[in-house]
């Protein structure tokens, strides 16, 4: 279990989060839901360390790895060579880029490739680098609803069989229920 | 092709519309020892260029500028690194910078030869100028490098060292190799002024120094002319550069 107890987060004067606590269970995957700026981007950033915080979390390993809802990866590298950049100890890059089906398209730079195509590679990513927990904001809320449901069965078939803990952020209830085990309503 | 060729022809008759108009002005002063005409000026420079003294002296010239170019970068780079790091350094070296900055580079120039040779100062003098000036290109090109790609280097541990070399040089490199063509260019245009001041021997500055002396106009132009054409094709080669080092960014 992920326990984060107490949490006080605040921006100046507007509080998000005041005496906030969730457990998360580990090998599962969780939806955080809520609208916008209900803190949804403000708890994963808690939980990958990103930003000051009071309260805490307990249970959350040291490695972690974050499928950010902008993709984040570098526009100067290839896509292979993102996989390596963030995950050097990785041993198969070549082999997970080919899981999420981007065998074809790792040597070409970002801009190269489909939007479903580089949030495949940030997903590859994360997996290469592997993480006790992967962290994932609204990963796919800039995909066309076709290749979402694609991309939310292919990820968590993979998610499943590896028994990876995941903390998915997102607005659509569809998604959550499509995607997690859980589903967390702030 | 055609986009290059059409610019090409552009570009020549810009400079064959110079020379017409530097040939009226000539015409119109009527005197040569104000404004020379453009013919003996080309003339000279044939001179220059088939005279072994003005390649020594154009060779010194180049070699301070360099110098002088490479202590600035790697001293404005690690510089800029180290306030990237931290706000306090990049505080601590805002006064500093901002002094050397406003001083006048004549003046500098004048009492830097009463500590320094007339060999060292112009490198010293270029050295001030180009070292703030590289600073702040830097920091920017630093300071604009997306704020996520960063959070992902924290998610990922990725050390400072393969930031900067992985992130933050490739991605502001583009900017960087333009910023550096525009700093070199400008320290030769610098390294001649102090050396005309300094009257450094064995010298581009120096020799234009000495055509002053004798009032030789048409080799004082001719020796600028060079001074202007070396800065222009330093320009077009950083730019070559760019677009070798970054091919990545024809396709983002």
């Amino acid at each position: 279990m992920i326990k984060l107890s107490n949490i006080y987060k605040s921006y100046g004067r507007e509080v998000v989060f005041k005496d906030y606590s969730i457990s998360i269970p580990k090998g599962q995957i969780t939806a955080i839901m809520g609208p916008s700026g209900s803190g949804k981007t403000t708890l994963l950033n808690i939980l990958a360390g990103l930003i000051p915080y009071k309260g805490t979390v307990e249970g959350m390993p040291d490695v972690k790895a974050y499928v950010f809802q902008q993709h984040n990866l570098l526009p100067n590298k290839t896509l292979l060579d993102n996989v390596k950049f963030a995950a050097p100890k990785c041993e198969n890059p070549e082999e997970i880029l080919n899981l999420l089906g981007l065998g074809p398209y790792m040597n070409k730079y970002p801009s190269q490739v489909s939007g479903g195509q580089r949030q495949r590679a940030a997903v590859a990513r994360a997996l290469a680098y592997d993480a006790g927990v992967i962290l994932m904001d609204e990963p796919f809320s800039s995909i066309d609803r076709d290749l979402k449901l694609q991309l939310i069965t292919e990820i968590k078939a993979i998610f499943t069989e590896r028994n990876i803990t995941c903390v998915i952020v997102t607005h659509d209830i569809e998604e959550a229920k499509l995607f997690a085990n859980n589903i967390v309503e702030l | 092709m055609k986009k290059y060729l059409k610019k090409a022809l552009i570009y020549s008759l810009a400079i064959v519309l110079m020379v017409v108009a530097w040939h009226v002005v000539y015409k119109i002063v009527a005197n040569d020892y104000v404004v020379p005409s453009p013919w003996e000026t080309f003339s000279k420079l044939d001179d220059v260029w088939n005279n072994s003294k003005f390649w020594v002296a154009y060779g010194n010239t180049m070699l301070r500028s360099v110098i002088s170019f490479a202590i600035s970068f790697v001293v404005a780079f690690v510089l800029a690194v180290l306030a990237k790091k931290s706000n306090l350094i990049r505080e601590l070296l805002v006064p500093g910078l901002s002094v050397l900055r406003s001083i006048p580079t004549m003046a500098v120039v004048l009492m830097l030869l009463v500590w320094l040779t007339p060999k060292a100062a112009p490198i010293a003098v270029t050295l001030m100028v180009i070292l703030p000036m590289l600073y702040t290109s830097i920091l920017s090109a630093f300071d604009q490098v997306d704020g996520e790609l960063i959070s992902m280097c924290k998610v990922y541990k990725i050390s400072w060292i393969r930031r900067v070399f992985g992130v933050y040089l490739p991605i502001s490199g583009a900017y960087l190799t333009a910023e550096s063509g525009a700093a070199l260019s400008f320290s030769v245009k610098l390294m001649v002024s102090a050396e005309v001041l300094s009257n450094t021997y064995k010298s581009l500055g120096g020799m234009i120094s000495q055509s002053k002396v004798y009032m030789d106009m048409p080799e004082m132009l001719a020796l600028t002319l060079f001074a202007v054409a070396t800065g222009m094709i330093i320009e077009l080669l950083f730019k070559l550069l760019e677009r070798v080092l970054f091919k990545w960014r024809v396709y983002d």
